[in-house]
This record gives structure tokens, C-alpha cells and sequence, in this order.
């Protein structure tokens, strides 16, 4: 089945099962491996991606479901090269170790930032630790994630 | 390595449309936000021919609310959206509550209303790997015909592990369900049945489109609460939903308790309307209607958690509750 | 200055980026897939593996242990684990047979359609029973190994005691749970070369197990570690298994293959830590001071022995703490039983020993009414105090400095003695963890390993280091360029890493022990000490003057002539050094440090070149209703030498604490009939953000003369003391002691009835 998604600003049509998972989908077909699979099941979050603005785990949809929707991945975040704040934030505070999660958890801190209420002040730790809390990582004790967060909050309101 | 079976996928764009598929088509599942059904897919805990994707119908999505009619939220309606929606926040509180508990962020941008009603039973000897089921010589509700829960019986224990249904029963929610054959209206107390396998009355070309909240339930203070291990992802080990309402004079008017995850369906906790109301909420009341929950609870060892444990927890919901609600 | 600083992730770009390629990112065109058929009982004879029909079975390639060329063992220690099971199976999960296909559809059905059968035997499933030996399944009493270490008269002593404190302590498994699984992709050459890619901590173990395998020379097998997405320990040995399970299908179907485990199979087939059973009874005056101590210790190996030894070794030697006790007796042993093997994970057998003392200390303190922090300062060790294996401490001891610093940052004494009004159904409570962890390997093990690693000029006139330790995470990549540009005068980002391949680098021993730092670090430093001596006489000889006169700053090399600086670029340099030979390496190679000696009859001496110190205090909110624990604030110091990157030494205290509050909290592993229940991640929790507040990490800085610039290792210490911090303050809030881990609810509930009981 020939199946229409934008991925990180493309148009895209992948001949595949419906009921191929979005994660496979951009790993072997879109040949985009950022995104990693951690369990498989819906609970480390290692494969979150943006679906139309939203962040899910990749390997918990058919990619029948997302037919038409746009689709930002790990790999689409920086444009031409140049990081977006939140990437240079993970590298500046050290929140990246071994790395698995990290594509997952930016796209979900990436989520956080786009959202609408962030327009007019900065989320609070809480807030942010709420926004990761679909997303495992066994390395950094998560510290290190906020503090990149919190200060690309400070830099994306700065900056509007 | 877990895969995925083949099977062919129908995409309805109508409610019609979808009732004429299932009506077609032989073992069909619906699928809506997939978060479930995929790892039992992958699991092989289901093989069906066709999974009908219902994402697409227009009418299956939204909430709706007016203060004669009350609440209409489409099946196909994210947790994400019912747990952020001002108008259930304010006016069905416990549905609010619950919605915005289950799993974490990532799952609910997905789930569904209707999904996590019709989310299938959990047990710990069923919620594994095709190889790993095999190595216990299966179970009875899959492939097998032992209880490993219950050895020696034929009864499935697995427990129902929905966040929303205990605050939906509590509200006294009604579900529309429909198929060829029609459209019919079911008190959500009345869908569920206790028996693992079965889980609920719905045929195999039938479809839960909607669910409606009465106007009646609307503007009560609302609790819903679970036990889980950490803090955010994990599925309820014991719930409890509690409504309620004061009048001018302190007295209760209206009182529901719903438990969920200690039993193979999500429970009304009985008597507690009649108990509570026209009376003045009190500790002793409270300890009472705990009680009540606490006998309706019949956890079983299907998952880590220990039996007392998780009916105790079920009485400390049902405390909080009632005095987070009835607190003057 | 670069060493001290917080510089960038060495690959932080390609870690945030989606760049970085992890095993499972390579795909070959003729690629197959591995699948591994494994054990459904616990200990049986197999008496037959039925190929069903229904399926093709041209179509696959199967691989048993007849198919092993050389000897069908995993390579460690005793060499009692087979590859694949021959005739008997000795725990559920055991490797039977392999399958490789084109897919890993078919490969799956292939494994559904095969049928084995067994001959059951009494499976040994806990320590107890492995202790009666009623059946034996290792040796004459089921004992892997075991150690007893003595010091003074501990029988006097004990009559002497005005106080006697005695108490067992319990815990269970812990799963590693590196976010990225275990994988390997394997190809087998025409010339006979196999080659090995995927994650893992250390490519030459995985490089011993495929040529005993095969009875391979060295260059004929090529192990390349990937990117890898966490390890803990849990990659140190276990890769060797899916290595040979990889090769052995690649050199039978003639094709490369990939075998990357799903979650719930990582999990039953990997190492865990090991359970423990932990006695400890203890003679003191009644002022609180240790005269007299009996530790018993009984790990739970499982099936094979892999590094048990090992790790029992770590457990005995930090079996009482950071505290001087003159007459003392430590036994410890680890058993077989029918479960899988337990291996190597972060902390090492100190967790479990360290849970044990520390919770000592608090039923200590409880027994005499003394304060935990009077407790400590009475007990610790000092500079010039001998240490349980008669160590004398003569260098960087930090004791005393890591709980100064813990006490006053977390505000200790006041929050402690300030008894809130108990209007809620909540009790505060607050506890304190003291404890080391000796750096690199147990006694003479780094004199055998003879760690390596070089430093070399590139064309382009940059430095290239050399090095078989692998970054998994901790940031070996990042500080040895710190370390490397500081020697040199130049920027980290001038430093580059030859491709993690035994056909490539030397060996630096394995990455593991809290190494990687503290020991390859100072070797990577004396190479590029060499290196740099070398460029001086070279230049020097050009530029006729002294070696010793040429100075390395700023990316040049400066010296003086007739009271004129001249100045050349570090590229234009290294050119010039390598104009005649065209390269320059320079090879480093550990020795201990002067004065070290170890015993290995009579387990005494230097068991450690140094130790690291840290203090935790970890604060709780309990529910008296649900029994639940809120974590509301963790404290930690860390005596760390020297932090080489700041950054990235909180990192690793943050992160292990995490993982030590985890073991403490709710990481357990449920067994039935020797089979998991919650291999995955629904049932087997780690910790979540929400689960874990805000941290304060403090380092403090006591440098070790003979590690690079002072730095000591600090990967495993932050693991040893979360879980005895936790539950201590559990203890504050409640008062009553949990004596085994995790502290379920369930398990404080029960704690506090049998103190309402005794009361």
C-alpha cells in the first residue's frame, strides 16, 4: 500500500504495510535511524517523534494512522546544520550520555517549547519533568535533561 | 524479536462507511489509538483478519457539551484533549482526573476515550511475548487452558486496567454502540462483565462511537486516583473514582464511588448513593463506604503488587476521596 | 586549562542530531537475522528437539552447539558456561539453538515451529537451597567461590564488647536497563576472519570468546564496538554471548548477521547483580565505637560462574564500610543456583554490602542512641588507618570532607532535629549513606592486565588517541582529549579517537571498574607525556636548542633563542617531527604506583590504589495511608580526586544515584519456577522524572598523586549508597528499619507491624 507522510518538512509516499509501525517506517524506509526503539511497547518513549505538532511513540502507531500527517523526527529539528536551542542546550549542560533516549526526549522537550502557553513565560521544573515523564532515561537521572530544558526555555522566550 | 502479524487495514471515513466494513468483513478489530492493541498484536495475543481504523471518522471526534444535554465526547477523542479540555476540568472533574493520569504524556497524545473503555484485561501471565507465554505452557485466556493466577480454575482473573471507566461509571455515563443492525444506547455499568475473557458486552461488527456524560452529573467535585509504582507510564494496580455533591446545608445529594484494577471489569461500589445521601458526611460514613470498596475489591496475583495491599489501597482512595469531596 | 573545565561532549553533536549510528543503524544488502531458541525449564536433561513440519525449513540455517569448531564456552573466568546448551539445560532462558533467516518474520516463525523436549531434574532456585546442597549442581557444595578475610582476635574482642548489634539484610536482582539493547552484527570472511560489530563495553573480551570459539589466532578476529546506548556492566561480558551466537550463524549461512534483542528477551537472557544475603553482627563499647565485627556474605551466582568471584572479591573487601575495626571477620560466598547467570553491574557487589553496613549503622545508632553523624565520625577512617584488608590509607582520603559537605548542604542537623507537627497523614524523614569504592581492579588485577594505550601525530597535524576503552556513555571520549590536549597545549577539539577496533588499538583492559578515568586515564597522560617529549628532542634538534626549553601552549611549541621567542604551530611541528619516519606514536603502559603490595593467599594488603568517598542524604515524605515514599531532596559529595570534567563527573553521580535510589525503591525482579515475570519495561519500574526532585551534587577535590591530575574513578561509587540513604530516611520517617530491598510499601507496612509487634 502506497502511503503519503511528510517527514521533517518532505513529502513522502513509502510502499508498505498499513500496519508497518511509524517507527520502522522511518528507520527502514526513510532510512531516518535517529529514532531508536528502546522496548517496543510504548513505555521508554526512546521513539518519540512529532505527529502534526503532538509528540507519540513511534512504535505504538501503524503508519495507516498517520496518513497525511506531518512528521518531524530527531533529524529535522536543526535546519541547514545549524541547531535549534534545545540541541545546543543538551550539549552545553551535558544531558546527552550514552544517547539512545536523547532523540526521543528532545522531541519531546521540543514539544514542551512549541506548546502555546510557553509563548508568554517559561515552564516551571515540574513542568518540564511532566513533559519527560513518558521518556526513560537510565544515565543521567534526568538532572542534567531539566537544566538543558529550562535554560532553551529561557533562550526560545528570549529570543521572541 | 517480536513482529508484527499481517492483516488488512480498512480505513472508514464515515460512521456508515465503518458499519458496512464490519458488517462485511469477518474478525475484524477496531483500532483507535493503537497503544493497546499494537503490543498485543506484536505479542500475538490477537490475529485478527482485518483491523478496522476508525481515527479517520470525523463524527468520532470532539467533545460537546451543553448544560440540558450534557457531555458528548467521541470515541476516537485523545485522552490528551479530554484531560486538557476547560469544560470537562471544571464540569466532570473525575473524568479529567483520570484521563490526565493514564500512562504518560506520549501515550495520551494517542489513546483514546473508547479505547481505554474497551482496553483489553491485564494479567501478568498474559501481557508477555508469544515465547514467553509458550514457555509457561500458555494461560487460559490465550492459547492455553490453565489459570496461573487461579490453578485449577477456569475463571480468567485478569484485571481491568482502565483509568476513565470507574470515573465514567461514577458519573453514570452511557455508551452508544452501533452496527448494522442499529444503534443502541448502554449504561456503562451495564457493558461491563466480570470475566477476564469476555471483558464486555459488545458483538464482534459492533462499534463504540460515543460516550455521554448526563447534565445531571455535570458541576460535582470529582476524584480519581491509582496506585502505580512510579510516578508517571505505568497502568493502575487499584483505582478509585468518587463523585459527589453538598447542598446549602451541608448534607449529601449525590455520592458514587467506582473502583477499577482489582477486578477482571471496573465496579460501582453498591449502596453508597443510598448510604450517603440526605445525611452529613462524616469520618464514620467515610470508613463505611471504604469498606464498602474494599469488599467490592477482589484483586488476585496478576500483577506484582500484593493482594491486601491493593485492596487497602482501594479503602485509602475511597477515604481521600470522600473527604477531599466532602471537605466543607 | 582544559582539564577542569566543562567541556562539550566529544560527540555530543551526533548524539543530539540523530547522527550517531548505534548497531541497530547499520543494514547490509545480504543482511540475515539471528534468533535464539532458549530454555523453558529451569534444569533438565533435553531429550529432543523436534523440527515441526508446517514451515520450510530450507529457508532457514540452524546452528547448534555441534557447530562450534573449537570449545563451547563463553571465555571469562572458569569457562563452565557453554555457548549453546549440549545435553543439559541449567537455567530457563539457556541457549539451545539458533536460527538465521533473510527476515525476522520468518526467523520467528521458524522458532515457533520448533519443539524441544525435556527430562525435568530438582531445580536449586534460591540461596537457601543451593546452601543445603541437598542437590548438587556445582561441585560438592554449590560453591562458586569464597573468601574470608580476618584481622585481630574477633572472639576476644566480641567478650570484650559492651554492646552487641546483629541483623541480616536482604536484596534481590537488578536489571542494568541500558535504554539500547544488546546487539551484534557478525560477518564471516572467505579468509576465515570474523568480524564483530555492535555494543559493548569491551571489545577485547568479546575478541578472547570468539577465538576460543573458534580456536582463531588473533588477527583473524575483528571486534569494532559500536556507538553504545548504555552498558552499566551489563555490556561488559555478556556481548561475548550474542558475538558467538552472531558468528556462529554468519559463518554457517554466509551472510552477515544481525541479532539485536527486543526488550523482553534482553532481559532474561542478560546478567543481573547479584541477590544477597548479608549477616552482619557487630561488638562495640556503648559509646559507639566498633571493636569487634563478623560480616557474612552469600551471593547468588546463578547457573554459570561468569565474573562471580570477582564481584563477591569487591563485595568482601568493602563489606564493613569506611570504618576502622581492629578485630573483625569477613566470609563471604557466592553460590550456584538454577537461575541465569548474574554478572557485572555498576557498583560491583558493593551495593549489596553497602546497603547492609549502612543500614547497620542506622540499627546501630538506634540500638545506642547515638546520632547516625556521631556514629560515622567515631568509626571513619582517616588518613594513616588501616582499612579491613590492612591497607594503610596513606593518600587522598576524603572522609572526613565528604561528610562535612553533605551534612551542611543538605542542612542536615536542623532538618533532622526539626520535629514537624504531625497534622497530616505525611512523616518526614531524612538519612544519611557514608561510603567508598576503591578504583580500578581488585588487588593485583591491574598488574595483570597491563592496560594500554597510544597517542599519535595525524597528517593533518593533530593527535589521535589510541585506546581499546570504550565511551558508553560516561564520556571516556571527551576527557582523555582533555587530558591528552592539556599534556600537549592544545584544545580538546584538536584531539581525535582512532575507531574503537582490536585490529586497531591495543588493549587497555576492559571498561569497567571505575577505570576507565582514574587508570587508562593516567595512561593515555604518560603517552602523551612521551609523545611530547619525543616532539621536544625532535624540534629541538632543528631548532638546536635544549628539549627541556621547549615549551607547549596555546596549539605551539615555544622556545627561546638569543632572547628571542620563536613560535611554531602544533600542526607545522608535527610535520616536521614526522618529515623523516612520516609517524609518530608514542605507547604507555600501567604500572601500580609505587609501594603497592597485595596478597592474593591471604587476601590482605593494597586491595586498591585509592578510594573514592561520597556521602548521600536523601530526604523523604511517607504516606501513612498508602506507605508510599516521596523522594523530596538528594544531597550527595563525592571526594572525585580531581573532576576532569566537571560536567560530566556530576553526570555520572546524578545518574548512578538514580539508579541506586531505584534499587532501593521499587527495582525487583519477580521469579516463579526460575522463570521472570516482569522482563519488561510495564512490569520491571525504573525510575521516571517525576520520580526523582532536584539533586545537589557537590565535588570535592582531593587529589590521587598517581592518577591523571589527581582524578580517581567515581563511575561505580554514586551506586553503592542511594538505596541504604533512602531507606534510612524511610527509617527517620516511620521508625522502623527495612532490612531488604527494594522498600515496597508493602514491605514498610509489614516493617512497621513488626515493630508495633515487638513493642
Amino acid at each position: 500500500m502506497a502511503i503519503k507522510i511528510v517527514v521533517n518538512g518532505q513529502d513522502l509516499e513509502v510502499s508498505v504495510s498499513p500496519m508497518k509501525r511509524l517507527l520502522d517506517v522511518l528507520r527502514q524506509d526513510c532510512y531516518l535511524t535517529g529514532t531508536k526503539e528502546g522496548c517496543g511497547e510504548g513505555e521508554c518513549g526512546a521513539c518519540s517523534v512529532l505527529v502534526d505538532g503532538e509528540v507519540i511513540n513511534s512504535c505504538l502507531v501503524p503508519v495507516c494512522q498517520v496518513e497525511g500527517s506531518e512528521i518531524v523526527t530527531v533529524e529535522g529539528l536543526a535546519e541547514n546544520g545549524k541547531l535549534v536551542p534545545v540541541q545546543e542546550a543538551f550539549i552545553k549542560y551535558g544531558a546527552a550520555q550514552c544517547g539512545i533516549c536523547i532523540p526521543g526526549m528532545l522531541m519531546a522537550a521540543q514539544a514542551l517549547l512549541d506548546s502555546k502557553e510557553l509563548s508568554k513565560q517559561t515552564p516551571t521544573r515540574y513542568e518540564i519533568r511532566e513533559a519527560i515523564a513518558g521518556n526513560l532515561c537510565r544515565c543521567t537521572g534526568y538532572m542534567k535533561i531539566v537544566d538543558a530544558i529550562e535554560a532553551a526555555a529561557l533562550s526560545t522566550l528570549e529570543k521572541k | 524479536m517480536i513482529t508484527m502479524p499481517s492483516f488488512r487495514v480498512l480505513q472508514p471515513k464515515t460512521e456508515a462507511e465503518a458499519i458496512e466494513m464490519l458488517a462485511a468483513h469477518d474478525d475484524v478489530r477496531i483500532l483507535a489509538g493503537s497503544t493497546d492493541i499494537v503490543i498485543n498484536l506484536r505479542n500475538k495475543l490477537l490475529s485478527p483478519k482485518y483491523a478496522l481504523d476508525v481515527t479517520k471518522i470525523a463524527s468520532m471526534h470532539g467533545i460537546d457539551y451543553s448544560e440540558t444535554e450534557g457531555l458528548c465526547i467521541g470515541a476516537a477523542t485523545t485522552l490528551s484533549e479530554i484531560a486538557e479540555n476547560p469544560t470537562i476540568r471544571t464540569r466532570y472533574e473525575a473524568l479529567a482526573k483520570a484521563a490526565g493520569l493514564v500512562a504518560g504524556p506520549n501515550i495520551r497524545n494517542m489513546a483514546t476515550l473508547g479505547g481505554n473503555i474497551c482496553l483489553d484485561t491485564r494479567c501478568q501471565w498474559y501481557n508477555q511475548s508469544y515465547f514467553w507465554r509458550k514457555s509457561c505452557n500458555f494461560c487460559l485466556k490465550k492459547d492455553g487452558d490453565i489459570c496461573h493466577v487461579a490453578p485449577g480454575g477456569s475463571y480468567c482473573w485478569a484485571a481491568y486496567s482502565g483509568d476513565t471507566a470507574p470515573a465514567l461509571l461514577a458519573l453514570g455515563a452511557s455508551i452508544k454502540i452501533v452496527s448494522a443492525l442499529g444503534e443502541r444506547v448502554v449504561d456503562l455499568k451495564d457493558f461491563f462483565v466480570l470475566d477476564g475473557i469476555k471483558k464486555y458486552n459488545l458483538a464482534p461488527n459492533e462499534i463504540v462511537t460515543e460516550i455521554h456524560i448526563p447534565a445531571k452529573s455535570a458541576n460535582q467535585r470529582g476524584f480519581y486516583k491509582k496506585l502505580r509504582i512510579r510516578d508517571s507510564v505505568d497502568y493502575p494496580l487499584a483505582g478509585a473514582a468518587v463523585v459527589g455533591r453538598l447542598d446549602k446545608q451541608g448534607r449529601c445529594t449525590n455520592a458514587q464511588v467506582a473502583i477499577t484494577a482489582v477486578n477482571p471489569a471496573p465496579l460501582i461500589v453498591k449502596g453508597v448513593e443510598e448510604l450517603m445521601v440526605d445525611r452529613e458526611p462524616s469520618e464514620e460514613l467515610f470508613e463505611k463506604v471504604a469498606d464498602m470498596a474494599r469488599k467490592t475489591a477482589k484483586p488476585m496475583k496478576t500483577s506484582l503488587s500484593t493482594m491486601p495491599y491493593r485492596r487497602h489501597m482501594i479503602g485509602v482512595f475511597v477515604k481521600q476521596g470522600l473527604s477531599e469531596i466532602f471537605a466543607n | 586549562m582544559t582539564v577542569g573545565q566543562s567541556v562539550n561532549r566529544k560527540e555530543g553533536r551526533d548524539k543530539v542530531t540523530g547522527a550517531a549510528k548505534y548497531v541497530d543503524d547499520y543494514h547490509f544488502q545480504d543482511i540475515w537475522y539471528g534468533k535464539t531458541v532458549r530454555s523453558t525449564v529451569a534444569h533438565a536433561q533435553i531429550t529432543g528437539i523436534e523440527f515441526l513440519a508446517g514451515f520450510d525449513w530450507s529457508t532457514v540455517v540452524l546452528a547448534d552447539y555441534r557447530d562450534i569448531t573449537s570449545r563451547n564456552i563463553v571465555a571469562l573466568i572458569y569457562d563452565d558456561q557453554p555457548l549453546l546448551a549440549e545435553s543439559l539445560v541449567r537455567h530457563v532462558y539457556e541457549p539451545i539453538l539458533l536460527i538465521a533467516a533473510p527476515t525476522k518474520e520468518l526467523a520467528e516463525l521458524a522458532a515457533k515451529h520448533v519443539h524441544i523436549t525435556y527430562k525435568k531434574l530438582p531445580a536449586v532456585l534460591t540461596i537457601e537451597d543451593s546452601l543445603s546442597a541437598e542437590q548438587k549442581i556445582f561441585g560438592d557444595d554449590n560453591v562458586f567461590k569464597s573468601y574470608t578475610v580476618t584481622r585481630g582476635n574477633v572472639e576476644d574482642a566480641f567478650q570484650s564488647a559492651e554492646v552487641v548489634v546483629e541483623e541480616t539484610y536482604h536484596v534481590g536482582h537488578q536489571e542494568q536497563l541500558y535504554i539500547e539493547t544488546n546487539g551484534i552484527i557478525a560477518t564471516a570472511k572467505s579468509d576465515g576472519t570474523i568480524l564483530i560489530q555492535g555494543s559493548m563495553q569491551c571489545p577485547y573480551y568479546v575478541h578472547r570468546a570468539i577465538k576460543e570459539l573458534f580456536g582463531l589466532p588473533d588477527e583473524k578476529v575483528v571486534v569494532v564496538q559500536n556507538v553504545t546506548g548504555g552498558g552499566f556492566g551489563g555490556k561488559e561480558e555478556f556481548p561475548s554471548v550474542v558475538a558467538g551466537h552472531a558468528a556462529l550463524l554468519a559463518k554457517k549461512c554466509g551472510h552477515p548477521v544481525k541479532i539485536v534483542y527486543e526488550r523482553g528477551e534482553d532481559f532474561v537472557a542478560s546478567t543481573k547483580r547479584h541477590p544477597a544475603v548479608i549477616r552482619h553482627r557487630t561488638g562495640l563499647t556503648r559509646d559507639g565505637r566498633l571493636i569487634a565485627a563478623e560480616i557474612d556474605l552469600t551471593f547468588d551466582g546463578g547457573a554459570y560462574c561468569t565474573l562471580s568471584p570477582v564481584v563477591l572479591s569487591r563485595g568482601v573487601i568493602h563489606a564493613l564500610g569506611p570504618y576502622k575495626c581492629p578485630n573483625i571477620r569477613v566470609t563471604g560466598k557466592v553460590v550456584a543456583t538454577n537461575t541465569p547467570p548474574n554478572g557485572a553491574f555498576r557498583g560491583f557487589g558493593v551495593p549489596q554490602a553497602c546497603f547492609a553496613s549502612e543500614m547497620h549503622m542506622e540499627n546501630i545508632s538506634r540500638k545506642l542512641d547515638i546520632s547516625p553523624v556521631e556514629l560515622r565520625r567515631k568509626n571513619m577512617l582517616h588518613q594513616g588507618d588501616y582499612t579491613l584488608t590492612g591497607q594503610q590509607l596513606t593518600y587522598s582520603v576524603g572522609t572526613q570532607q565528604v561528610l562535612d559537605a553533605v551534612l551542611e548542604r543538605s542542612d542536615y542537623l536542623a532538618r533532622r532535629s526539626h520535629k514537624q507537627p504531625e497534622l497530616s497523614n505525611k512523616r518526614y524523614g531524612i538519612g544519611l549513606s557514608f561510603y567508598y569504592h576503591g578504583g580500578g581492579f581488585t588487588g593485583s588485577g591491574e598488574e595483570k592486565i597491563k592496560g594500554q594505550a597510544a597517542v599519535e601525530l595525524t597528517a593533518e597535524g593533530t593527535v589521535r588517541i589510541l585506546t581499546a576503552s570504550t565511551e558508553i556513555g560516561q564520556g571516556t571520549r571527551t576527557i582523555f582529549s582533555q587530558i591528552v590536549a592539556q599534556e600537549l597545549g592544545l584544545r580538546p577539539e584538536d584531539v581525535e579517537f582512532e575507531e574503537n577496533d582490536t585490529s586497531k588499538v591495543p588493549d587497555s583492559g576492559p571498561t569497567v571498574a571505575s577505570r576507565t578515568c582514574m587508570v587508562v586515564g593516567r595512561v593515555v597522560q604518560m603517552a602523551a607525556a612521551s609523545l611530547k617529549e619525543e616532539m621536544a628532542k625532535r624540534i629541538a634538534s632543528l631548532a638546536q636548542c635544549q628539549a627541556s626549553e621547549i615549551q607547549f601552549e596555546g596549539r605551539h611549541l615555544l622556545w627561546q633563542k638569543d632572547g628571542e621567542i620563536i613560535s611554531v604551530s602544533f600542526a607545522e611541528a608535527a610535520e616536521r617531527c614526522m618529515s623523516r619516519t612520516g609517524f609518530l606514536k608514542t605507547t604507555a603502559q600501567y604500572s601500580s604506583p609505587p609501594g603497592i603490595k597485595w596478597d592474593d593467599v591471604t587476601y590482605s594488603g593494597d586491595a586498591y590504589p585509592v578510594y573514592a568517598y561520597a556521602a548521600d542524604v536523601v530526604e523523604v515524605e511517607v504516606d501513612m495511608d498508602t506507605f508510599e515514599v516521596k523522594i523530596l531532596k538528594v544531597t550527595t559529595a563525592t571526594d572525585v580526586g580531581k573532576a576532569i570534567n566537571p560536567t560530566l563527573a556530576e553526570g555520572q553521580i546524578e545518574g548512578g544515584t538514580v539508579q541506586a535510589l531505584g534499587y532501593g525503591l521499587f527495582e525487583e525482579v519477580a521469579w516463579k519456577d526460575g522463570k521472570i515475570l516482569n522482563n519488561r519495561l510495564t512490569n520491571y519500574i525504573i525510575p521516571t522524572s517525576l520520580d526523582i526532585p532536584d539533586m545537589e551534587t557537590v565535588l570535592i577535590e582531593n587529589p590521587y598523586p598517581y592518577g591523571p591530575y589527581g582524578a580517581k574513578g567515581i563511575g561505580e561509587l554514586p551506586m553503592d549508597g542511594g538505596a541504604p540513604a533512602l531507606v534510612a530516611a524511610i527509617a527517620d520517617a516511620v521508625g522502623a528499619v527495612v532490612t531488604e530491598i527494594p522498600a515496597t510499601p508493602e514491605r514498610i507496612m509489614e516493617a512497621m507491624e513488626k515493630l508495633a509487634v515487638e513493642a
